[in-house]
């Protein structure tokens, strides 16, 4: 705990120009517009989002259906918008970040942020209308938790943020249920705790091997504030919780033997790349001597994992 | 101010590619909100009858 967040920011900000800042939309491009919505991190909460809703007991008309996905999709597009205009400051000083559209200067932050806004009220009114009330009321707090816990008051302060914060992304499977039945019950929830314990391993994988730059923005992200060898060390905590919370759907009776046999190859698969993770040559300050390659391997390994388990389940589901 | 500055034409090629993009999105807004009508009224028939639709011959 030697690195004090505010420390790094104002070392960060010293070591970079000002971002340039755009004051109309007339060079925009559509390709900007877009790239605000996160495409990457919406299709996976689009994907978990779906399967929550073809789980579901019961019956969901088509039209409505695919309305639930696209509210679903657009609400976490609005929130990249949000996280964004927020973060303008920070992603200026991140190699990863600093040709987004708003620190690149080909967006008004304004614009960005009146974009989010009303693509999130526009999602939640849209769900409300067409879907149903639960639905649309775990849409509305997902949006919320995301913009005001994970981005506004975690992200910049506790190493703790991508843990706390991992629970905006876990609750797609949860509107996808709560958009069929119009309620909320354990499974979904169970569905919730999955992608919850699979949040840390999947991006302190990426913050090992990304350090550099949270540390530039003064990010506490845990290698930044804890070190390479307490992150890794936690990487495999978390992934051995993750093994033992991705069964609960077969425990509980929900799921049978192909969600069974699928999961379990997946979870002996993580453990052996959060094994290797933890196990990587380091410094004696953990900074790893192999080009973090465990890191970069267990950040796409955990990619594929969430992947294959929500396919297992659905699968599992649909064939019975 | 901004970052790069582009040609007239340039402008006009990304205005009109947003005008295009807007319309697009406006159009599937309004197919949806059809659809979505639809699906609601199919559940609910009792809704294509109104109050003057009532009893006839009374």
């Amino acid at each position: 705990m030697s690195l004090s967040v505010t420390d790094t920011a104002a070392a960060g900000a010293e070591a970079s120009a000002p971002a340039p800042v755009a004051s109309r939309t007339d060079q925009t491009d559509i390709a900007d517009w877009i790239a605000l919505l996160k495409p990457r991190v919406m299709s996976l909460v689009v994907f978990t989002g779906l399967i929550g809703l073809l789980i579901a007991p019961g019956h969901i008309n088509p039209v409505i259906g695919l309305t639930a996905v696209l509210c679903i999709a657009v609400g976490a597009g609005a929130c990249g918008a949000i996280n964004m205009w927020y973060d303008r400051d920070i992603d200026a000083l991140m190699r990863r970040t600093r040709n987004r559209p708003i620190p690149a200067g080909r967006m008004p932050p304004g614009a960005a942020l009146g974009f989010g806004i009303t693509l999130a009220a526009a999602s939640v009114l849209l769900m409300f209308v067409a879907v149903g009330t639960a639905a649309a009321s775990v849409l509305s707090l997902s949006i919320l938790f995301y913009v005001f816990v994970y981005t506004m008051w975690l992200k910049r302060r506790t190493p703790q943020n991508i843990v706390i914060g991992g629970a905006a992304g876990a609750f797609p499977a949860v509107i996808g249920w709560a958009a069929v039945t119009g309620s909320v019950s354990m499974v979904p929830l169970v569905l919730f705790a999955i992608v919850f314990f699979w949040t840390p391993p999947h991006f302190w994988s990426l913050s090992l091997y990304a350090s550099e730059d949270y540390a530039r923005a003064g990010v506490p992200m845990l290698p930044v504030v804890a070190g390479g060898r307490e992150t890794r060390r936690q990487i495999m905590l978390y992934t051995v919780v993750l093994a033992g919370v991705s069964l609960l759907p077969w425990v509980m009776g929900f799921a049978g033997p192909v969600y069974l046999g699928v999961t379990s190859i997946l979870d002996v698969g993580f453990l052996v790349s959060a094994w290797r993770v933890l196990r990587d040559r380091q410094d004696g300050t953990g900074r790893s001597l192999t080009n973090d390659a465990p890191a970069r391997a267990a950040f796409r390994f955990s990619l594929a994992y969430l992947f294959l388990v929500f396919s297992a389940l659905a699968v599992d589901r649909l064939a019975r | 101010m901004t970052s790069q500055s582009l040609s007239p034409e340039e402008i006009a090629r990304r205005r009109r590619g947003r005008n295009w993009a807007l319309i697009l999105v406006l159009a599937a807004f309004a197919s949806l909100f059809f659809a979505i009508s639809i699906v609601k009224l199919a559940r609910h028939p009792d809704l294509f009858t109104t109050s003057l639709d009532g009893p006839r011959g009374q």
